[in-house]
């Protein structure tokens, strides 16, 4: 396999201040609801630079890497020590905790932006869009949507006030592909009963099809978590597949990587490579040829039974992302002593919602048990009427 | 019984199912085989009349796989993939976890 490509989005940038260019303060953050960074002492609005060194999925040849996809080799290297250019003291930031911090002299803003082999600086960050107003209505929207068998407790300690703005990682792949898929296609030609009564059977007549598609597809924007933890999906130990969910994410509008986009949020380091990842992205981009495929073969209306599906990679181009989510989190303990974390998320670009919330058993027991002595009742209403 | 009266006696426990596995968001997935955006060039195709088949049961070609989806953390078949209620003890576990605490001491000692 030939050596990767890497576009190194790390060059330039130094740990430490992180100066706003009309006015040189530190004090800059996002601005709410423009995605765009903002100085609090001057005022200027930025616009965010393009993401520059990463090509179109159409031209890809081979692997391209960036930098900040690069393996993690030290993963337990989460201290990180910057040294103030304002007052020339030395501050540690754990990156585990933040990825920004204060100097403890002179008040300045400082923020980590060099990429250490930790998983905590990506190569991109979308910037949160939605604000943490907009966030508690989704969310209050969402728990209202399931209240009626949401457990008691969770009703009455249910409250938006503590929702948490967290860029979580990801991986954004780009892919230049070539597919070529056949089989056979089945389209329905007729219908038709025969018999009567409780012996009265529908038949079908098919038309069966050999069926071949062949083209290039350029994909962009793939996102497969970066955490292990959030691709530990089992709907019914865990609530995970929450986070899954609220996915797509505009990608295609992430800007380079900057520490003032992380102000006032949290972040969760990645902790998977670009090799652990390849075999889910390839099976998912053959998912996206399938799917493809089946969108130029719509009148197959009794399906198709693709026998061969050959997808080659020309090439792919893998980077890393901070994806912005609005997190609530609820930790259920049972009576039986179990604990799950329940959540509710906002994509805090789309503003699209799902979670979990804790199931009031009893009410639900008690609601199927009367549903099924109705049933038994009006199956001896109709015994007796027949 | 006939098939009515089979559907309406299973109306509680298909109840108690649809609403447990809607609250635990067992279908809920990203679609990246349809949400993800591809751009597709120089298509070729071919479609050939193969076969009349007559008098078959099912609407569904036999083995028909074109929904087949591999990628998913989720899974295409939430019961078996997601839950492992496939697997009779996994299957007793789930049980445990949602009826009352007294009916799911008689499952653990079964």
């Amino acid at each position: 396999m030939t050596e990767p490509i890497i576009v190194d989005t790390n060059t330039g940038k130094k740990d430490g201040q992180n100066k706003c260019p009309n006015c040189g303060s530190t004090d800059v953050t996002l601005q709410p609801g423009t995605g765009k960074l903002r100085c609090n002492y001057c005022r200027t609005v930025f616009d965010p630079p393009k993401l520059e060194g990463f090509k179109d999925a159409d031209e890809l040849e081979g692997e391209v890497v960036g930098s900040g996809a690069a393996d993690i080799s030290q993963p337990d290297n989460t201290q990180v020590t910057i040294k103030c250019q304002g007052c020339g003291a030395e501050v540690v930031i754990d990156v585990t905790e933040s990825m920004n911090a204060r100097c403890h002299w002179c008040r300045e803003y400082l923020s980590v932006e060099n990429q250490i082999p930790n998983g905590a600086v990506p190569d991109s960050v979308l910037p949160f869009l939605l604000s943490k107003q907009q966030a508690q209505a989704k969310i209050a929207e969402f728990v209202k949507q399931r209240s009626f068998f949401a457990n008691k407790t969770f009703k009455r300690e249910f409250t938006t006030n503590n929702i948490l703005g967290v860029y979580l990682p990801y991986l954004v792949v780009d892919a230049n592909t070539h597919s070529r898929l056949e089989g056979f296609g089945g389209r329905v030609v007729r219908t038709y009963t025969r018999g009567s009564g409780d012996s009265k059977q529908t038949y079908y007549d098919i038309d069966v099809y050999n069926v071949g598609r062949d083209f290039d597809l350029a994909i962009s924007g793939l996102t497969v978590e970066g955490s292990a933890d959030k691709r530990n999906i089992n709907a019914l130990a865990n609530t995970t597949n929450v986070i899954n969910a609220i996915m797509p994410f505009d990608v295609e509008n992430s800007v380079p990587y900057n520490g003032n986009y992380l102000k006032g949020f949290t972040s969760e380091r990645r902790d998977t490579n670009v090799d652990d990842l390849r075999p889910l992205a390839e099976a998912q981009i053959g998912d996206i040829a399938r799917y493809q495929a089946n969108q130029t073969a719509a009148g197959y209306n009794a399906g198709i039974r693709w026998d061969q599906e050959k997808v080659d990679l020309k090439g792919t181009q893998w980077r890393s992302a901070y994806l912005p989510v609005w997190l609530y989190s609820y930790l259920e303990v049972k009576s039986s002593g179990k604990r799950l974390l329940h959540y509710v998320a906002v994509n805090a670009r789309t503003g699209e919602t799902m979670g979990s919330v804790p199931v009031n058993l009893s009410r639900l027991w008690a609601i199927s048990i009367i549903a099924e002595v109705l049933s038994i009742f009006g199956i001896y209403l109709i015994n007796v009427f027949r | 019984m006939d098939h009515a009266e089979i559907i309406l006696l299973l109306t509680g426990p298909v109840f108690f199912v649809v609403i447990y596995m809607k609250y635990r968001n067992i279908k809920e997935r990203h679609h990246h085989e349809s949400e993800t955006p591809v751009q597709m060039t120089g298509l070729q195709q071919y479609d050939k009349l193969a076969q009349h088949l007559t008098g078959q049961r099912s609407p569904r070609l036999r083995d028909a796989n074109d929904n087949r989806v591999q990628g998913s953390l989720v899974g295409s078949d939430p019961l078996g993939a997601v839950s492992g209620i496939g697997n009779l003890s996994n299957a007793t576990g789930v049980l445990e976890s949602v009826v009352p605490r007294g009916v799911g001491d008689i499952l653990r000692r079964l």
